[in-house]
């Protein structure tokens, strides 16, 4: 099943900022947002990462860093977990950038889907799926996660928005840009 | 190309149990309260670091250059009086003034090792500038060293050592010590007039009584007490080889 990120009622909104607010005096009072989100960062960090112990320290320091610059958190309509997501992405840039290893992108054939939906007016699907693995490869990293997280992981549009700190319109026409980019490419490939 | 990219095909299986066991909250705070401990170390680290070198930045504005002992020794006055026994009046005493007898010695003393600056000839014209005013009842001679005053400058000279124990507080000044020689050429009542502390008044006293005999004062041919009175100037000269 897709994780996705469900909004968030406004009482647990206000619950997580009380939280928040206490782990900045207490770090122990961090520990029930710790376990409510860590398997969502862990799943976020490990299909990027590819390998489970990796992603088991990844995932620790992205909460580390997250409790470190827990006052730079603000609560603005977006929820805690999307700067969780956030901090996550920064982690496996860093990550990727300082040991050169190979981005992980998992293209399930139930999610890749969502992703044909928008891709496939005249072309077969076998094409693009031959196609695929090169034209993401020429993305930018910033655009890979849209795609990612929109298509693969199937996330609402306000979520990316939050994610990637940008707002909900812009985050539809850059899904829909890198789309039309993505076709341009698949063009120059046939 | 932008990124290297490892193609899945699936999802990498992943139970909750083996999600819980990469759970750890207390090593997340403990990491957290060592890193704010190193940075709190840190910062004040850097704060003592920085304000060492803003203290030795300020100490080399203000003191510009390294700080080598020396010692020096000016006797600038020395007035024999006649004893009170052989005088009649003060008035009629003969007065000897030496108003330059200021030949600097200068030693440089670093860990007890003496080193000499060469005396200049300054010494010779120095006694020629000697003014002896005499009341003509009275055949004065004052009372000199008996090697004269070259010879006692170069013995002072010599012998004079910084008390390095003051070293470290940068003590400078002068020492004034009188005191009377006898009708044998002896100094007696060595007194310090001016103190610059315990080791300096032991190494001026030292000096005085070690030094060699004197010619006693002499007054119509008959020796008599005359009162000296030396400075011993403890100076820290400054040198420094790389600056001019």
């Amino acid at each position: 099943m897709v994780e996705t990120e469900t909004d968030l009622t406004s009482n647990k909104q206000l619950a997580e900022d009380k939280l928040i607010k206490e782990a900045i005096a207490n770090p122990d009072a961090f520990r029930p947002l710790y376990e409510s989100y860590f398997k969502k960062v862990y799943l976020f960090v490990l299909h990027r990462v590819g390998d489970k112990d990796l992603a088991g320290d990844l995932t620790q320091q992205v909460f580390l860093s997250a409790l470190t610059h827990l006052d730079r958190y603000q609560f603005r309509g977006f929820p805690f977990s999307a700067w969780l997501f956030r901090i996550a992405i920064n982690q496996c840039n860093d990550f990727f950038r300082k040991t050169k290893r190979n981005r992980l992108v998992v293209l399930e054939e139930a999610t890749v889907e969502n992703l044909f939906v928008e891709l496939t007016a005249d072309y077969t699907i076998e094409e693009w799926e031959r196609q695929l693995p090169a034209i993401l490869e020429k993305l930018e990293q910033d655009e890979l996660y849209v795609i990612e997280l929109r298509f693969f992981e199937a996330r609402p549009f306000k979520e990316i928005a939050d994610i990637l700190n940008i707002t909900e319109n812009n985050a539809k026409v850059r899904t829909y840009r890198i789309l039309e980019k993505m076709k341009k490419l698949f063009l120059q490939k046939r | 190309m932008k990124n290297k990219l490892q193609i899945m095909k699936n999802r990498p299986s992943v139970t909750d149990e083996e999600i819980r066991s990469y759970m750890n909250f207390d090593s997340v705070v403990n990491q957290y309260k060592a890193g704010k401990k190193n940075k709190q170390n840190w910062i004040r680290n850097t704060s003592v670091v920085l304000s060492i070198l803003g203290i030795s930045f300020l100490t080399y504005l203000y003191w510009p250059e390294t700080i080598v002992p020396t010692v020096m020794n000016v006797p600038s006055l020395n007035t024999p009086i006649a004893p009170d026994s052989t005088l009649s009046s003060t008035e009629s005493e003969p007065v000897t003034a030496y108003s330059d007898h200021t030949n600097q010695e200068s030693v440089i003393n670093t860990d007890e090792s003496v080193s000499e600056k060469p005396v200049a000839s300054k010494q010779e014209k120095a006694q020629s500038t000697k003014e002896e005013t005499t009341v003509s009842t009275f055949q004065y001679a004052e009372a000199e060293p008996a090697g004269g005053y070259p010879n006692l400058y170069e013995y002072f000279a010599k012998e004079l050592r910084y008390p390095a124990e003051a070293l470290k507080d940068s003590i400078q000044g002068i020492v004034s010590v009188s005191f009377l020689i006898d009708q044998e050429g002896k100094p007696v009542q060595i007194k310090i007039v001016n103190s610059l502390g315990p080791a300096f008044d032991r190494e001026a006293q030292r000096l005085i009584e070690n030094m060699p005999a004197w010619k006693p004062a002499t007054l119509n041919g008959k020796a008599v007490a005359a009162k000296i009175s030396l400075p011993f100037t403890f100076q820290i000269v400054k040198t420094n080889p790389e600056r001019k």
